[in-house]
């Protein structure tokens, strides 16, 4: 055995925030190395490092046994360090053999034979080939948008082989996929990937997966490496329980089976049923129930690209939707035009803040009032301030001048003010420090208090388990629990 | 050079790009808030001028006071402002909203060269000629040469509008609900502001002002065809001098180049027109979104 | 694919022979429609080069402009009358002046890039429009055509130019055809959606650009030199006039992008209604074609060449379905 890939002391920061940290990795020929982590925990940074996507702030990346740091991404993939995407970068405008086609067409030709044609018959049967080694070929007229999801992801990572890669990096291959199809594309993965001797190193939230198809594993948190063993001895580590798995991998399968549609008692406030939703191409949603019944605290829970998003922006209106009912009292929200949500006294706040720059942050707050002409706004603005009195202290300053935290508590007081029936909150606690964090929590327990009907999303629920009436774990744009 | 060649360059400077202002601000709040460029932006200058030359014309056939004809120009603008506003934004771009931005730009040329036929199917091709406002103000004396009152007055229309819109967009409710859609549709839908409505306001405020400045140059030129063609790809230069969208922008950008084409004409007649897409190209070089690009909220 | 089973070769091929056919039929007034259509033509194979992949020039008129005053000042200045000679250097100069802006426009995108294209033609107008030595805005007008030893009059002389440039346009189109098969001219979608991808795959979108440009930009200056010999005059106003930038993106609009041939038959109806508009209309002319490119927009947003594909995409349906893979 010999390494294909050695990296020493990379470095990488964005701005404050250090996105990886003193990384030391040696990947040796035939591995497949899984690599674990929580969000944000600097697993696709440092494959954007590897293969030439970002520039690294320091330290040493070899591959097979050449200096590559600071070489392009095209320089990178032509010596066969290759990848696929978590969202798979198809072309989608094109057929799956188009696709391929183009792929191997670029693999193949340089200077003046990019001038050849592209299509040939020798070339089209290695494309055939290809398609039938990722059990695709069925697909091989269906353009890249209307794919389905599992497919699309299968041939993303095809494309990224065609070049034959010494080590092939796949951002998490499975996300995106239902339960019930990931085993069976993992299958067809690995077993191409076998077959061509592919080194490959891959990103991986479900444990399920990492456990079945993985020698060892590199669990990141916080931009570091902080377990770096087979897989068995890695999912023991205390590091890597604490700070990668958490408490849902523990609950996980039995909670799962417990899983029920089970009906509430009283009034609900916001009444989804059977909801699927699609941006774009891709379908993040499937079937969907769930409901708010009034004055509870519900919680959405999942990790990133579950579908928490998608489903509060279809709730506001900003998605359409596919199927499914979605009622706010007796109100039938899909017939209704986005914008009367707000009327309708729903208050929404995004994860990533969406401040107005040019005004105050009591501007910001007043948005809502101003654009569905409420009344009592003086009272209830009071009633913010109550709430939140660091907000009162700042909102006179221009949005643009407050720190991400003090933003976070401006677009709550946002939603606040014209939520007076439903608050949506997404992820409140996210991209926060701790300090304001654990205000959050705070200012969350006394709106409880008050009676006020909320969904929270977050990744866990660590920090908020004891205000939840109600719990919806949603993975893979499904609700898999329901407690 | 002197000195009194200078002021004269900056006088010429400031009455031409005065004008560039009142066709492009137009242009920019348009293009700011509902994301498109708009060509038919020309053939509003062209209506606003051809409409107003028509009823001075009538106006000073009539024995009523002189200075009422400032009222005929902002009415003629207003009148035109409205009409417009609800028939190619309700008609024509609530349908486009979701196209390539380029479509939508080939969409809004197309109805440009339609409203072009239009002009000439109601005005035919004769020349309008209504100079009697230019008399009503007066002339001064600059650097020994004679300006009419009635082009700086001008500069100072500019002023006003770029002081008004500044103040009604940072200053008022309207304006910040505005300022909430140009940053971020979704998020202003979900805040209760009605963008559709929104942005049918927005079309004919730009479509007003578009025809403010044909009526307000109306008396100053020979109103003809093919004033549209011309002012509107020079009203394009500036708004991307300034920063598509930037009310500041337009400002700066139509001062630089009117500046720019006043020395030009004075020093070098050949380079008239060559110096504003220069400027422009340059700009679009170094500082591809504009001189003026919109504000970012701190992300981290 | 070989080159008998190339439907699109034997279109153009089948093209040039009824063109030369026809120029013992037409009138003159037609046979200068029909040049011009493939003058036009040209430049909008230009614009459809680029538009595969997702841009768009509202300054095309520059390469236009470029070769048909390459073609006007060696006339008026060195004398050159030759067609062989004037055209390549048309071409070329149009070609170098493509590849230079290229190594900054290829780096932008969107509406930046039509709107900085715009901003160089409107300075060659500018330049054109004001300098008496290049004509001014009343233009050259060109010394009759040569070609080579052979200088015809009159009558034989358009006969001539006719001949001429339908076999050359039959070329050029049959080299952007071999170019739009090639690995390189086959980036289009991938330019167009995803150049990270595509760099991962080995190529930067960048250079693909970059060549698209400059392929472009040949073809306007094609067109512009066909153009100037067929007008026999060359000016600012019809030739590089930000609307004559707007009438080629119109033509483009018009054919589609699904074919080599198509901007030429979109190039010829766009010729055609503008003809008749202009001669049966001349009031509502603009409002005719204006009204006609908002009807395009709306009710045929992939333009005249997706009526034939719409029409064989049946026929394919139904062969992929009876054989499974019929069509590539």
């Amino acid at each position: 055995m010999s390494a294909v890939l050695e990296v020493h002391d990379l470095e990488k920061s964005f701005g404050a925030v250090v996105a990886a940290h003193d990384i030391n990795v040696v990947v040796e020929e035939g591995e497949t190395i899984g690599v674990i982590g929580a969000n944000g925990a600097g697993k696709t940074t440092f494959v954007n490092l590897v293969t030439g996507h970002l520039p690294p702030g320091g330290g040493t990346v070899e591959f097979m046994g050449r200096d590559i740091l600071g070489l392009s991404v095209r320089a990178i993939a032509r010596m066969g360090l290759c990848r696929s995407f978590q969202v798979p970068q198809v072309f989608l405008s094109e057929t799956a053999f188009d696709n391929l086609m183009m792929a191997y067409g670029v693999a193949e030709e340089d200077g003046a034979g990019l001038l050849t044609p592209l299509v040939e018959e020798e070339r089209a049967t290695r494309v055939e080939a290809h398609l039938a080694r990722y059990q695709i070929s069925e697909y091989r007229d269906v353009i890249g948008s209307a794919l389905p999801q599992g497919i699309r992801k299968l041939l993303d990572i095809a494309m990224a082989t065609v070049r034959k890669p010494k080590l092939l990096m796949l951002d998490e291959p499975t996300s995106g996929i239902s339960a019930e199809e990931k085993f069976a594309i993992m299958d067809i993965l690995m077993q191409a990937l076998r077959e061509e001797r592919t080194t490959v190193l891959f990103i991986e939230h479900d444990m399920e997966i990492v456990e079945r198809y993985v020698d060892r594993v590199l669990a990141f948190y916080q931009g570091e490496i902080i377990c770096d063993a087979p897989t068995a001895q890695a999912m023991r580590d205390q590091g890597v329980r604490e700070y990668v798995l958490g408490r849902r991998h523990e609950a996980g399968a039995e909670a799962r089976a417990a899983a029920s549609g089970r009906s509430s008692s009283g009034e609900e406030t916001l009444a989804v049923s059977d909801l699927d939703v699609s941006i774009g191409a891709t379908q993040i949603l499937r079937g969907v129930d769930l409901n708010v019944p009034s004055g509870s605290m519900c919680g959405l829970i999942g990790r990133n690209g579950a579908g928490k998003t998608t489903f509060m922006r279809a709730v506001m209106g900003a998605l359409s939707i596919q199927r499914g009912a979605v009622r706010l009292g007796d109100v039938d929200l899909a017939a209704t035009p986005a914008h009367r949500r707000a009327h309708l006294g729903i208050g929404f706040m995004p994860e990533d803040r969406r401040l107005v720059p040019e005004l105050t942050a009591e501007e910001n707050i007043l948005l809502p009032v101003w654009a569905t002409g409420a009344e009592n706004t003086r009272a209830r603005l009071q009633w913010i301030y109550g709430l939140m009195p660091e907000v009162e202290e700042f909102r006179h300053r221009g949005a643009t001048s407050l720190s991400g935290g003090q933003q976070k508590f401006v677009a709550f007081a946002r939603a606040l003010m014209c939520g007076t029936r439903l608050l949506l909150l997404d992820e409140p606690g996210e991209g926060i420090a701790p300090i304001f964090a654990q205000r959050m929590v705070e200012i969350l327990d006394d709106l409880k208090k008050e009676g006020a009907s909320v969904l929270v999303a977050e990744s866990n629920d660590v920090h908020i388990a004891r205000l939840l009436d109600r719990t919806f774990v949603i993975e893979r744009g499904s609700i898999v629990d329901d407690a | 050079m002197d000195f009194e060649l200078l002021l004269i360059i900056l006088v010429d400077g400031l009455v031409y790009g005065s004008y560039l202002f009142m066709v492009a601000v137009g242009l920019t709040v348009i293009c700011g808030v509902q994301k498109l460029l708009n060509v038919t932006h020309g053939a509003l200058y062209a209506f606003g001028a051809y409409l107003t030359a028509t009823l001075l014309i009538l106006y000073f056939q009539v024995d009523w006071p002189q200075f009422g004809a400032f009222a005929v120009m902002l009415f003629a603008a207003l009148f035109l402002g409205v009409l417009f506003g609800v028939i190619i934004e309700r008609g024509l771009l609530r349908h486009l909203y979701h196209e390539d931005e380029h479509i939508i730009v080939l969409a809004t040329f197309a109805a440009f060269l339609v409203l072009e036929d239009v002009l000439l199917l109601i005005w035919g091709t004769d020349p309008y000629l209504a100079p009697e406002p230019l008399g009503l103000l007066g002339s001064t004396e600059i650097a020994g040469l004679p300006f009419d009152n009635y082009s700086l007055s001008m500069v100072l229309l500019s002023a006003v509008v770029a002081a008004v819109l500044w103040y009604g967009l940072n200053r008022t409710q309207f304006g910040k609900l505005l300022l909430a859609v140009i940053h971020d549709r979704e998020l202003a839908q979900a805040m209760g502001i009605n963008v559709n409505r929104i942005f049918l306001l927005t079309f004919m405020l730009g479509s007003f002002l578009g025809a403010l400045g044909g009526a307000y140059q109306a008396p100053a030129i020979s109103v003809q065809p093919g004033i549209g063609v011309e002012v509107i790809v020079l009203a394009f230069a500036v708004v991307v001098i300034g920063g598509m969208g930037s009310i500041p922008g337009a400002l700066i950008g139509s001062v630089i180049v009117g500046v720019a084409r006043a020395f030009a004409v004075h020093q070098e007649p050949a380079l008239e027109l060559f110096v504003i897409y220069l400027i422009m190209a340059a700009v679009l070089i170094v500082r591809p979104q504009g001189l003026f690009a919109p504000a970012k909220p701190r992300t981290i | 694919m070989t080159w008998r089973q190339d439907k699109t070769l034997w279109g153009l091929t089948i093209g040039l022979a009824a063109l030369l056919l026809l120029n013992f039929v037409v009138p003159d007034w037609f046979r200068s429609i029909l040049t011009l259509s493939l003058a036009r033509g040209s430049v909008a194979l230009g614009l459809l080069v680029l538009w595969r992949c997702g841009l768009i020039s509202f300054g095309h008129a520059l390469y236009f402009g470029v070769g048909a005053y390459t073609v006007g000042l060696m006339s008026r200045y060195l004398g050159i009358t030759d067609a062989f000679l004037t055209i390549a250097c048309g071409v070329v100069t149009a070609g170098l002046l493509a590849y230079g802006l290229g190594f900054l426009l290829r780096q932008y995108r969107g509406i930046f890039f039509a709107l900085l294209n715009m901003a160089f033609s409107m300075i060659l107008y500018g330049v054109l429009a004001k300098l008496e030595e290049l004509g001014s805005t009343d233009g050259i007008s060109l010394e009759t055509t040569t070609y080579l030893w052979y200088a015809p009059l009159g009558a034989e002389n358009k006969t001539a130019l006719f001949v001429f440039a339908v076999i050359l346009t039959w070329g050029v189109a049959v080299l952007v055809h071999l170019y739009l098969r090639s690995t390189l001219g086959n980036m289009t979608t991938a330019v167009r959606e995803n150049e990270i991808r595509l760099g991962y795959l080995g190529y930067s979108g960048e250079r693909a650009v970059h060549a698209k440009f400059v392929v472009s930009g040949l073809l306007g200056g094609f067109g512009g030199a066909i153009a100037a010999l067929t007008i026999g005059h060359v000016d600012p106003d019809s030739m590089v006039y930000w609307p004559v930038s707007g009438d080629f993106v119109f033509i483009a609009i018009l054919s589609g992008t699904g074919n080599v041939t198509a901007p030429f038959i979109g190039a010829l109806i766009y010729e055609l209604i503008r003809t008749y508009a202009f001669d049966k209309f001349p009031e509502i002319w603009q409002l005719i074609m204006g009204g006609t490119l908002l009807a395009i927009i709306m009710f045929l947003p992939n333009g005249l060449w997706s009526l034939v594909d719409r029409w064989r995409g049946r026929k394919a349906a139904v062969a992929t379905l009876r054989t499974g893979k019929e069509e590539a």
